[in-house]
C-alpha cells in the first residue's frame, strides 16, 4: 500500500517557511508573487492501514496545535492538479513538489521509520520526505522554473515537479 | 575476481595512466601514478579498483597536504619589503633569489611550535585536533575544518557535515573528547550580485549563505553544541568558491589525550551507516569545481545519530574500553582504518560494514564517506562490555575486523582478497612534489592610490565622514550578523560567559567569546578569529600577520591571556601549480612562523585546502579565490569573572586608544565601498604589539577596564561606533588625540604622507585598541601602560611599546561626534541612526 500524507498549518497560524520563501522569491527579482503556502509530504510505503496511518500522522508527522494533516492514496499529488492550476483573474496557483533524489539520505525518512516502531506501528517498508509550495501570483511557467531552479530545489539533490 | 575489476596499469602508457586516474577520479598524477606502477612490478601483479582508490584516498592533497610537505623553489622578484618586517630586501628581475623550502610546513608553522616548546602544549599536530592543558585534570581540544567544495553545490548539506566532521574530530582526538563549542567563519560573494552576473551552474551567495547558516544551524543546534563565535566575509572573489569553515572546541581528562592501537585490538565500527554519498570527498576536494561536478560527492548530514554516537563514546572512554578512535572523515574507512593501523598492519573483511542499501562495490564500502562514523580498536576482551553500552543507547555497532602485526593492509571481500598493500608504501610512498613559486610583489608605489585618494578628498571622501561612517557600516563585512548569530544556539550547555552579541540591548558585536567548561572551576577559554582577504589580495604576508594579529586582539581585548594563547592555521588557496599561488602560500606561512615566534603563540593544528577555483566555461579561464588564512586563537583564563564586553559602559569615562594609526588604506573598505584597490596594507609589528597587549591584559585583570574593542574592518571610526551604540551611550572623539606614525619608507618610495581625517578614523592599522577607562583609574592605568620605563623611550632600549592616548569620553547623549584634525565637527550622528545602518543589511 502506498500513502501520501500531507501536513499543513492550521488556518490562522503564522507560517515562517512559506513568508521566507516569498521574501526570497522577491529577492530572485521575481515580484507579483501573492501568497505562498507550503506543505511537508510524506510518501509512505508498506503494509499499513488508514487508522494506524491516522495514528503515525497525528502522535509524531503534524503538530496537534498548530498542524492539520491530510492523507491520500497515492503518490503525487496529481488527481488535485486540475482542481488547483485554475487562473483566477491574471492569479495563477502553481503547485510544485520537491523531493529528494533516489539514493541522496534522507534523514527524517529514517527517523519517521523509528519513531513508527516507537509507537507499535510495524509493516512500513520505506519512507519518503518532499515539501510541497503552492505559489499564488501573476508567474509565468518560466518565471516558476526560475523559482525552483534558483530557490526551492537544488537539483544535486532534488528533483521537482510543477503542475 | 568477481567483485573487483583489476585495473591494467603494467601495460600502460603514460597517456592511459593519465586517463585511468582522470576517469576513475583519483587525482593522482603522473608521477604518482608511475611510482603506483613499480610498485606493482616488483609485486608482478596488477593493482585492484580497490587498491587504486586506496592509494588515491591516501594520497590525496585533502590527507597527506603534498603542497606543504614537498619541495618548493621559491623566488622574489622586484623590490620587497620582507618578509621580514625588520628586512628590507631589495632584488631586481636579473637578481633573482631561489630558495629551496623542503617541507613548508615543517619549515614555518610546525617550527614555530617546536622553538617555543611550551609545557602547555599536549598534543600539537598529530592528532585529529590539537590539545593544549586547561588545568590540573584537563585539556581542551581545537580544530578547524573547511568544506568548501560540499557546500558550493549544496549549502545546506555541505555546511551540516562540515560542522558533523569537525565534531567528529574532537571526539576522534586522542580517547575523545567532548564537544563544548562551535565556531563557523564564512566567506561568500556579495548578496546582492546581481542574477545575470552569476556564472553558469553556480548558485547566487545569498542562497549559498541562508543554505550554508540553516545547515550549520540544524546541525550544531541539534547536537547540543553552542555555536558562539564566527564571521562572515563577503567579496566577490568567492562567489563561485564560497569558503565554510567549521570549528570545535573540546574538553578531556588530561589522561585521555593519546592513543595507541595494539595487534589483535579489533576494529569496531560505530555509528551511521556505509551508503554510496560523499563518494570521491577527498580526492574530489582536490580538484577544482566545474559545471558539471559529481553528485555522490555531497554528503547529508544526521545529527541525532552523530549525538547519540558522542554519548556512548564518552561513557565507552570513561569505562576504558578501547586504545585508539578516530573518525571516518575524508576517505571513510580507507583513511581511518588505515591511519589507525599505520605503524602496525589491519584486516578489514569488506561485507561485515552495515550498508544503508544494498549494491556497493567493495570499493564503494571503502572510501565512501557516509557521516556520523567511528572508528574504535577494542581489545578482544573488552567486547561484549562495550558492545552492551552501544546497545544501551541504540547505536549500531560492527567488528569489521582486527588490527594485525604484518605492516600490511589486507582487504576481503566475502572470502576473496580484494587488497594487499604495504603500511610503508602507503603511507610514505607518495612521491613529494617539487614546485616552483615565483613571488611578484604587487605594485605599492602610491600613484594610482594618491589618485584614488586625491579624488576622495576633494569629493565626499574628506567632507561627508559621516556618509562614509554608514556606507562602512552598512557593508556586509561589517554589518550586524544578528540574523545568522540568532539561528544559532550559543546558550545550550550553559557555560556561555562572553556571548557573541553583546551590550544594552544584546545586539552589539563581540569580539571573542569566553566559555566556562565546568561547572565547579571558574577557569575559563576564551575563543577568537582573525581573517581578512582584502589583504590577501596585496600581500599574503602582510594578510597572515594581520589575521593572527586580528585573533589575538580579539582574544585579549575579551580578556584573554596571551602567554596561554594557541592557535590554528586554516589555509585557503587557489592552485599551488600556479607559481604565483604558491610563492603567496609561502609567504604566508613564512608569517605564521616571524608572528608566532614574536607574540609566543604556538599553532597547535591546522588544515589547507587548496584548488579552490573554478572553470569558467563562457571565459574558459580558472578563477581563483583570494588567498584566504583563518587564524583561530584559543586561550585559557584563571577567572571568568574578570572578561569584559565591547560596549560602553558609564557617561564620563575617558575612551583610550592603544596603538598607533598608520596611513594603511590597502584592502580597507574604506577603498572597498569608495571603488579602490590597491594601497598600502597594514602591517604588523609583533615586538611592539606583544608588550602592550600583555599591558592591556594586566589593565583587563585588573578590572580597570571596563569595555573594550579592538579595531578592525572599517577602522577607528567603526569601532567606536559599534561601542557607543552597542551600550546605548554617546561618545566623543578627537582626530587631533590620535597617535598617528609614519610608516618606515617602503622601498625607498615616498608615500602618499599627510595627515587627513579619513586616514585617521578608517585606516586599518594593526595592534589597535579602544578601551574606556573610569577618570578615577587614569593613573592607574597609564602607570600600567607605561610600566616602569618612560613612555618615550624606544622599544630597542627595553621601551613599553605601550603608545595609547585619551581620543575621547562617553557621553550620555545618544550622540556619536568626531571633531576633525582643525577642531571641526565632522561627525555627528545619532546613535541609533548608526546601528540602524549597521544593522539593516542583513536583516533578512
Amino acid at each position: 500500500m502506498e500513502w501520501m500524507v500531507e501536513i499543513c498549518y492550521k488556518p490562522g497560524f503564522f507560517n515562517a517557511q512559506a513568508h521566507a520563501v516569498q521574501k526570497d522569491i522577491e529577492d530572485l527579482g521575481i515580484s507579483g508573487v501573492k501568497k505562498v503556502r507550503t506543505a511537508q509530504l510524506y510518501s509512505i510505503e508498506g503494509n499499513i492501514g488508514e487508522p494506524e496511518l491516522k495514528l503515525l500522522c497525528g502522535e509524531l508527522l503534524a503538530d496537534k496545535i498548530t498542524q492539520q494533516f491530510r492523507i491520500n492514496r497515492s503518490s503525487f499529488i496529481v488527481h488535485r492538479a486540475s482542481a488547483n492550476s485554475k487562473t483566477e483573474g491574471s492569479t495563477t496557483r502553481w503547485i510544485i513538489e520537491v523531493w529528494y533524489k533516489k539514493g541522496v539520505t534522507d534523514a527524517v525518512a529514517d527517523t519517521v521509520i523509528k519513531g513508527a516502531v516507537d509507537l507499535g506501528i510495524k509493516g512500513i517498508d520505506t519512507v519518503k520526505t518532499g515539501f510541497k509550495y503552492e505559489i499564488s501570483g501573476g508567474l509565468s511557467s518560466e518565471q516558476v522554473e526560475r523559482i525552483c531552479r534558483g530557490l526551492l530545489a537544488n537539483k544535486v539533490v532534488q528533483e521537482y515537479k510543477i503542475q | 575476481m568477481e567483485n573487483v575489476k583489476i585495473i591494467d596499469i603494467l601495460g600502460a602508457d603514460d597517456t592511459e595512466l593519465t586517463r585511468i586516474s582522470k576517469e576513475g577520479i583519483l587525482s593522482l598524477n603522473l608521477e604518482e601514478m608511475h611510482a603506483i606502477m613499480d610498485y606493482f612490478r616488483k609485486a608482478a601483479r596488477n593493482p585492484t579498483d580497490v587498491e587504486l582508490e586506496t592509494l588515491a584516498q591516501t594520497w590525496s592533497e585533502h590527507c597527506v597536504h603534498k603542497t606543504f610537505r614537498g619541495i618548493i623553489e621559491y623566488q622574489e622578484q622586484s623590490t620587497v619589503h620582507g618578509p621580514r618586517s625588520t628586512e628590507k630586501r631589495r632584488t631586481t628581475n636579473d637578481l633573482r633569489r631561489t630558495t629551496i623550502i623542503d617541507n613548508l610546513l615543517k619549515q614555518t608553522v610546525m617550527k614555530a611550535t617546536k622553538e617555543l616548546d611550551k609545557k602547555w602544549c599536549i598534543s600539537v599536530f598529530k592528532d585529529n585536533a590539537g590539545i593544549i592543558e586547561f588545568d590540573r585534570d584537563n585539556a581542551v581540544a581545537f580544530k578547524i575544518e573547511t568544506h568548501n567544495h560540499p557546500s558550493a553545490l549544496e549549502p545546506y548539506g555541505g555546511a551540516g557535515t562540515g560542522i558533523g566532521g569537525v565534531i567528529r574530530d574532537i571526539l576522534g582526538v586522542g580517547l575523545g573528547a567532548k564537544p563544548i563549542m562551535n565556531t563557523d567563519i564564512f566567506c561568500f560573494g556579495f548578496p546582492d550580485l546581481p542574477h545575470e552576473k552569476l556564472p553558469g551552474g553556480v548558485l547566487h551567495p545569498k542562497r549559498i549563505c541562508k543554505g550554508v547558516v540553516a545547515g550549520v544551524r540544524d546541525y550544531g543546534n541539534r547536537m547540543g553544541i553552542p555555536t558562539a563565535n564566527g564571521a562572515v566575509i563577503f567579496d566577490n572573489g568567492f562567489v563561485c568558491n564560497p569558503l565554510v569553515y567549521c570549528g570545535t572546541v573540546g574538553i578531556m581528562p588530561k589522561d585521555k589525550c593519546f592513543k595507541e592501537t595494539k595487534p589483535g585490538d579489533l576494529i569496531v565500527a560505530v555509528g551511521g551507516r556505509t551508503g554510496r554519498d560523499g563518494i570521491h570527498g577527498a580526492t574530489f576536494s582536490s580538484v577544482e569545481l566545474a559545471k558539471d561536478t559529481e553528485v555522490s560527492a555531497v554528503q547529508i548530514g544526521n545529527p541525532i545519530v552523530e549525538k547519540k554516537a558522542t554519548d556512548v563514546i564518552l561513557q565507552a572512554r570513561d569505562k576504558n574500553l578501547y586504545n585508539a578512535i578516530t573518525d571516518c572523515g575524508a576517505g571513510g574507512f580507507s583513511s581511518a582504518v588505515g591511519e589507525m593501523g599505520k605503524d602496525i598492519g589491519a584486516r578489514v573483511y569488506l561485507e561485515r560494514a552495515p550498508l544503508k542499501y544494498a549494491g556497493l562495490t567493495p570499493w564503494e564500502i571503502w572510501v565512501s564517506e557516509a557521516q556520523e562514523r567511528m572508528v574504535l580498536a577494542v581489545p578482544p576482551h573488552k567486547l561484549d562490555e562495550i558492545m552492551a553500552v552501544f546497545k544501551a543507547e541504540n547505536v549500531e555497532a560492527t567488528v569489521l575486523g582486527e588490527f594485525t602485526n604484518d605492516k600490511k593492509l589486507v582487504l576481503l571481500y566475502k572470502g576473496e582478497k580484494v587488497c594487499e598493500l604495504e603500511m610503508d608504501f602507503l603511507h610514505d610512498g607518495v612521491p613529494r612534489f617539487r614546485r616552483k613559486a615565483v613571488w611578484d610583489a604587487p605594485e605599492t608605489r602610491p600613484p594610482r592610490l594618491c589618485r584614488g585618494e586625491v579624488s576622495l578628498r576633494r569629493g565626499v571622501g574628506a567632507e561627508n565622514p559621516e556618509q562614509i561612517l554608514k556606507k562602512i557600516l552598512s557593508h556586509p563585512t561589517v554589518a550586524s550578523k544578528e540574523w545568522i548569530i540568532r539561528q544559532y544556539d550559543h546558550e545550550v550547555q550553559a557555560g556561555t560567559v562572553l556571548k557573541p552579541l553583546q551590550g544594552k540591548e544584546n545586539d552589539g558585536p563581540g569580539d571573542a567569546c569566553v566559555i566556562k567548561p565546568l561547572f565547579r572551576s571558574n577557569r575559563g577559554i576564551v575563543i577568537s578569529n582573525g581573517i581578512n582577504p582584502s589583504y590577501g589580495k596585496l600581500d599574503p604576508y602582510w594578510m597572515a600577520a594581520s589575521a593572527i594579529d586580528e585573533a589575538l586582539r580579539n582574544n585579549i581585548c575579551a580578556g584573554g591571556s596571551l602567554e596561554k594563547c594557541a592557535l590554528l592555521d586554516n589555509f585557503c588557496w587557489g592552485s599551488p601549480e600556479k607559481p604565483g599561488q604558491l610563492a603567496g602560500l609561502v609567504r604566508a606561512s613564512q608569517a605564521c612562523y616571524d608572528m608566532a615566534k614574536a607574540y609566543g603563540t604556538p599553532f597547535i593544528s591546522g588544515k589547507d585546502s587548496l584548488n579552490n577555483e573554478y572553470f569558467d566555461q563562457d571565459s574558459g579561464k580558472k578563477i581563483s579565490i583570494p588567498p584566504t588564512l583563518l587564524i583561530s586563537a584559543i586561550s585559557v583564563i584563571p577567572d571568568i569573572g574578570k572578561v569584559v564586553s565591547m560596549d560602553l559602559k558609564s557617561p564620563g569615562n575617558l575612551i583610550y586608544l592603544l596603538g598607533e594609526t598608520y596611513d594603511e588604506l590597502g584592502g580597507s573598505i574604506y577603498y572597498s565601498v569608495n571603488g579602490l584597490n590597491g594601497g598600502m596594507v597594514p602591517k604588523v609589528n609583533p615586538g611592539k604589539a606583544a608588550v602592550m597587549m600583555k599591558k592591556l591584559q594586566k589593565a583587563i585583570r585588573e578590572g580597570i577596564v571596563r569595555s573594550c574593542h579592538d579595531c578592525s574592518e572599517g577602522g577607528l571610526a567603526v569601532a567606536a561606533a559599534e561601542m557607543a551604540f552597542a551600550g546605548g551611550l554617546g561618545a566623543e572623539i578627537q582626530c587631533q588625540r590620535v597617535n598617528v606614525s609614519r610608516p618606515a619608507s617602503v622601498g625607498g618610495q615616498a608615500t602618499c604622507q599627510s595627515l587627513r581625517n579619513d586616514m585617521i578614523l578608517f585606516s586599518e592599522s594593526n595592534s589597535r585598541f579602544l578601551a574606556e577607562v573610569k577618570p578615577k583609574n587614569r593613573r592607574k592605568f597609564e602607570k600600567i601602560m607605561n610600566g616602569n620605563k618612560s613612555p618615550l623611550t624606544p622599544l630597542s632600549k627595553g621601551g613599553n611599546g605601550g603608545i595609547y592616548s585619551v581620543i575621547g569620553k562617553v557621553k550620555k547623549d545618544k550622540r556619536f561626534k568626531v571633531y576633525g584634525l582643525n577642531g571641526k565637527l565632522i561627525i555627528n550622528a545619532d546613535i541609533y541612526e548608526l546601528k540602524e545602518a549597521w544593522q539593516k543589511t542583513l536583516r533578512w
